[in-house]
């Protein structure tokens, strides 16, 4: 059995290298733009104004984001997912499905 | 970028000690060969763990005291040293090589107690002895051999021993007792202990006249383990218990000082240190406890050395064990030797039958200001202070006198130095104050037996063995052995903890040294 007295050294942990897991995470959604075009459009634009909303509501009056005021962001998201809505609609009516270049 | 990480640990101070792997690998190893080694104390788990670096062992790590708080306080404790002469002039060999030719010239303390080993043999054979005694070893020392190293102590002392400590073995055993005590009151010796397993005092009753002749200057340092038969078949190799009792009692009846030493190990008898304690509060002339916790140098095995009993760990249980009588901060590092190898503390009994720490009665501020520990304190308070400075210096000197390893209640100048405190300090014990400040006839034997009923000294005194020795405590040692130098055949002395601890100088012990065979010697 060996001695308890006899003890290793406390290292300092092998440092971890930097995870630029955000960068992956950017290019998987323009790879769902891509795919889905104004599907994923309406979808991200309503998941935003569904949060947006709980947070003003919870009393967030100024975002992080650029255009500051949380009405402002509310505002801007509800264009974005009119515009997703719109595109889904063309692309209906034209007879081209979610994925743009896929033709019947 | 994050860099490194914290170690996690916080050093308490950088230390030199010793690798007890490679010791017990070869225990008796030539001193020039026993490697110092950096290490650290380091606070971990609020714990003390000694730490040192070994070339062949790697990190070596240990556990050194249990309560980083207690060890801390204790550290505020310090005073200054005296100066000591060196066996031999410009000695600067490292420790422990130095040893081999008695007190170097780095040691930075005088002999406070110097410890005559009259005698291997023994009695008894306990299994925890250091001194590794039994009745099988039968070297005696000559007398004339241990006058000599007496002798030669007193020159290097100023002409004047504080302390001699009779030990062995079993001193009591020793076949020219009474003709060594003679000679003893003979010279510059203020006390005299006698370390004994009371089995002798217990039966002998001309041994009991000789202690009782001597009784002002000779006090009884008696092993007492505590109550239970564990303990003492533990420690002791049998159940002694009646003897103790025996010895205790026949001690206390001749108005002889006694001191109960116990020896505590963890799981064994560290529950029963307030027992102790309490019989020594009330048995009259049992004026001290000295509480050891096992150290494993001797025959002691199986200490496990990262689970033990401490110092501090001893203070610590004080407090629950005595329901409150007696806490860890009633007593305070003694001063002379290095603050982690003793403690000390006084309890009085006042007027009204409670008994009292000296450091309550005082406060620890006062005391710290009356030892100079705190000249800070002191410059803060000067325009406050009420204390004119000669009695300042009076009874500073009176505190480091009763705070010293020398002092004991048999002293001699207790009483003046109980005087100085009890009139300076008004810590409002009339009877007392009134008996040492008298000067009638009679008085001296009165106060005798007060402090006989009414004052009891606690120390606790943790020796090192290989898995606690750090350097700088045998360099502040007042505890000496007496020595003799293989080569030269001189009388010297060294630190009780390193020639317990390596075979070489435990060899050099004078017992050991130049003792004859039983039957020879008599
Ligand atoms: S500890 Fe004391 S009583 Fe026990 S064997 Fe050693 S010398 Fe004798
Ligand atoms: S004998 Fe050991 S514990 Fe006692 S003062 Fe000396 S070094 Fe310290």
């Amino acid at each position: 059995m060996s001695d308890p007295r006899l003890v290793e050294p406390d290292r300092a942990p092998a440092p971890t290298p930097y995870d630029p897991l955000r960068l992956c995470i950017f290019a998987t959604i323009a790879l769902l733009g891509w795919l889905l075009g104004p599907a994923a459009l309406a979808f991200f634009a309503v998941l935003g104004i569904v949060g947006y909303t709980r947070a003003r509501r919870a009393g967030l009056l100024r975002s992080r984001c650029l255009l500051g005021d949380t009405r402002n962001v509310l505002a801007y998201l509800g264009v974005l997912a009119g515009l997703g809505v719109a595109g889904l609609v063309w692309a209906v009516a034209s007879d081209s499905l979610w994925v743009p270049w896929v033709r019947w | 970028m994050s860099g490194m990480p914290l170690r996690g640990d916080r050093i308490h101070r950088y230390v030199n000690a010793f690798c007890p792997v490679c010791h017990e690998e070869r225990p008796d190893r030539p001193l020039a060969e026993v490697q110092r080694l950096s290490g650290w104390l380091v606070e971990r788990d609020d714990r003390i763990w000694l730490e040192r670096g070994c070339r062949v062992h790697g990190l070596v790590r240990t556990m050194y005291d249990e309560s980083p708080e207690i060890l801390t306080y204790l550290e505020q404790w310090t005073a200054p040293t005296k100066r000591h002469e060196p066996d031999l002039r410009g000695n600067f060999k490292p420790v422990p090589a130095a040893y081999a030719d008695g007190l170097p010239e780095m040691q930075t303390q005088h002999t406070c107690i110097l410890l005559e080993d009259l005698l291997d043999h023994c009695n008894l054979k306990c299994p925890t002895c250091f001194a590794e005694s039994s009745p099988a070893r039968a070297s005696v020392a000559p007398l004339e051999q241990v006058l000599a190293s007496i002798d030669t102590r007193l020159s290097r002392e100023n002409s004047r021993i504080d302390v001699l400590m009779l030990s062995g073995g079993e001193p009591t055993l020793y076949p020219w007792l009474t003709e060594l005590l003679r000679a003893v009151a003979n010279r510059p010796i203020v006390r005299v202990l006698i370390n004994t397993n009371g089995l002798r005092v217990a039966q002998d009753d001309d041994l009991l006249d000789l202690l009782t002749e001597h009784r002002e200057r000779v006090e009884v340092y008696l092993q007492y383990d505590g109550e239970s038969a564990e303990a003492s078949a533990y420690h002791r190799g049998a159940d002694i218990r009646r003897f103790k009792d025996k010895a205790i009692e026949r001690l206390s009846s001749r108005g002889i000082f006694t001191t109960l030493t116990m020896t505590a190990a963890l799981g064994v008898n560290d529950d029963e240190i307030g027992k102790v304690v309490k019989r020594a509060l009330d048995t009259p002339y049992v004026g001290g406890v000295t509480i050891q916790p096992v150290f494993g140098s001797g025959r002691t095995g199986a200490i496990d050395p990262l689970e033990r009993l401490t110092h501090t760990g001893v203070l610590a249980r004080l407090e629950e064990q005595t329901a409150g009588e007696v806490t860890w901060r009633d007593l305070t590092a003694l001063p002379c030797s290095h603050p982690h190898c003793c403690s000390v503390g006084y309890l009085l009994r006042d007027d009204s039958g409670t008994w009292q720490s000296l450091t309550n009665l005082i406060g620890h501020d006062r005391l710290k200001q009356w030892l100079d520990l705190e000249p800070d304190l002191l410059a803060n308070r000067i325009a406050d202070d009420t204390i004119p400075e000669a009695m300042k210096q009076v009874v500073k000197n009176s505190l480091l006198d009763l705070l010293s390893e020398q002092s004991s209640l048999s002293h001699p100048s207790m009483a003046s130095i109980w005087r100085d405190i009890c009139t300076n300090c008004d810590i409002g014990i009339g009877t007392l104050t009134t008996l040492a400040t008298g000067a009638l006839p009679g008085q001296r034997r009165r106060l005798r037996a007060l402090l006989g009923e009414r004052i009891l000294r606690v120390t606790v005194k943790p020796f090192m063995d290989m898995n606690t020795m750090i350097e700088e405590r045998l360099t502040q040692c007042c505890v000496h052995v007496a020595t003799v130098n293989s080569a030269t055949s001189d009388h010297q002395c060294a630190p009780f903890c390193a020639v317990q601890a390596w075979a070489p100088l435990s060899a050099s012990r004078l017992s050991t040294a130049v003792g004859l065979p039983l039957i020879e010697a008599t």
